[in-house]
């Protein structure tokens, strides 16, 4: 009897320590996450931050990225040393919240808030599937598959947003978001607060600039007025028609 | 992380500021199409011609554009493509505001055709202003002298 009493005890220890470990583990996994800027609150969604992650040593060590597109033709898009910033999205075909990155993505032009580019880039075909990539992405967005794009900014997991500031050739923020709204909303704030400065946005015009422009040359055709029509260019205020 | 794209025998590395692709377009009813290389200063648009359309029209004052085209084996033979051995670099007096497949005011066009490595290729630069000519000359010899051929297989 008092060597069954005995056992028991010694397994009782034995499984206290094993769970003192596990929760010890636990703990380290989520400090570990949460220096990595990752907080499981699912109330809060962890942001992007404008600036850039003390675990980059340099913010300044920026690549240009170099890869094949889903159609397999090689590419090279330039992120640094241009005058437009550009907004990487590191995405995967496999994680639940990159899902909503690539719908957001594929139905619309994104408007960036700046006018930068925005870039997905997934792993290289020796990881992904491109064709599933191919499914996933619209015409809207450039995709680069690059592993050595991964491999270079660190990417610690997807989705993961990078944004490059293409006149000084730096990392300006970067983070992870778990909406595509969040990731615009910050980089807004941070183009009202002069974080990033662009030279110049993307020469293609915003998508609410397109859908502007398509509905104002609607709205000019159901009026009658067509691409060279003279009251289009009148020569003196209050002038309806006119030439140039 | 290296610039320099290669595929099917052809090699180009873009300089810094520069992207570049090298693809194949999907063949229309009863067309055989060959690789093409882009190259410019500003970032290449999804829907563009093979000579540039859709991407010139955008080129501002200090960019360029360089394009490679290859033709079929058989036009390697011919006077047009056969004049040329080697991968021509380009000088500043080759541009023309009429060697625009489209006329835009104030960018200049050349286009020289060569073969090498058996390989027939059309090259196809634009600068976005003739008043710049000389630097983005300068510029586009860059991305040209990193152009590589090797025998097609």
């Amino acid at each position: 009897m008092t060597a069954l009493v005995v056992g028991l005890a010694v397994a009782v220890g034995l499984l206290g320590l094993l769970v003192a470990g596990l929760l010890r583990g636990h703990a380290e996994i989520l400090r570990a996450l949460n220096q990595l800027g990752v907080d499981l609150d699912p109330s809060k969604a962890t942001p992007v931050q404008l600036r850039p992650t003390p675990a980059r040593p340099a913010a300044t060590d920026v690549a240009d990225l170099t890869g094949v597109t889903p159609a397999g033709d090689a590419v090279s898009l330039a992120v640094s040393g241009v005058e437009h910033d550009t907004l990487i999205a590191f995405l995967t075909s496999g994680c639940a919240t990159c899902r909503g990155f690539w719908e957001a993505f594929a139905s619309v032009p994104p408007d960036v808030p700046g006018g930068a580019r925005l870039v997905v880039a997934t792993r290289g075909p020796e990881a992904e599937s491109p064709g599933v990539i191919a499914g996933l992405a619209g015409a809207e967005v450039p995709v680069v598959m690059s592993t050595g794009a991964w491999e270079h900014y660190d990417v610690p997991y997807a989705p993961y947003f990078v944004y490059v500031s293409g006149p000084a050739s730096k990392v300006v923020g970067e983070g992870v978001a778990a909406g595509w709204e969040e990731v615009r909303s910050l980089v807004a704030n941070a183009v009202a607060d002069g974080t990033t400065r662009p030279r110049r946005g993307l020469h293609q015009r915003s998508a609410a600039d397109q859908r502007r422009d398509l509905e104002v040359d609607r709205q000019l055709k159901a009026a009658g007025i067509e691409p060279g029509d003279p009251r289009l260019h009148p020569t003196a205020l209050g002038e309806k028609g006119g030439g140039r | 992380m290296s610039r320099r794209l290669s595929a099917a025998g052809l090699a180009v590395t873009p300089p810094p500021g520069w992207e570049a692709t090298i693809y194949r377009r999907a063949p229309g009813p009863g067309e055989q199409t060959y690789l093409i290389v882009h190259a410019a200063t500003i970032p290449l648009p999804p829907d563009r011609g093979d000579y540039g359309g859709g991407l010139v029209e955008l080129l501002g004052p200090d960019d360029a554009f360089v394009g490679f085209l290859e033709f079929g084996p058989q036009a390697a033979s011919t006077p047009l493509f056969g004049r040329l051995t080697a991968i021509p670099a380009l000088t500043p007096d080759a541009f023309r505001p009429r060697q625009l497949q489209r006329t835009l005011p104030g960018q200049g066009g050349v286009q020289r055709f060569f073969t090498v490595s058996g390989r027939a290729f059309c090259l196809y630069a634009v600068v976005g202003s003739m008043a710049n000519r000389i630097p983005l000359t300068y510029r586009a010899n860059q991305v040209i002298g990193s152009f590589a051929v090797e025998k097609a297989a």
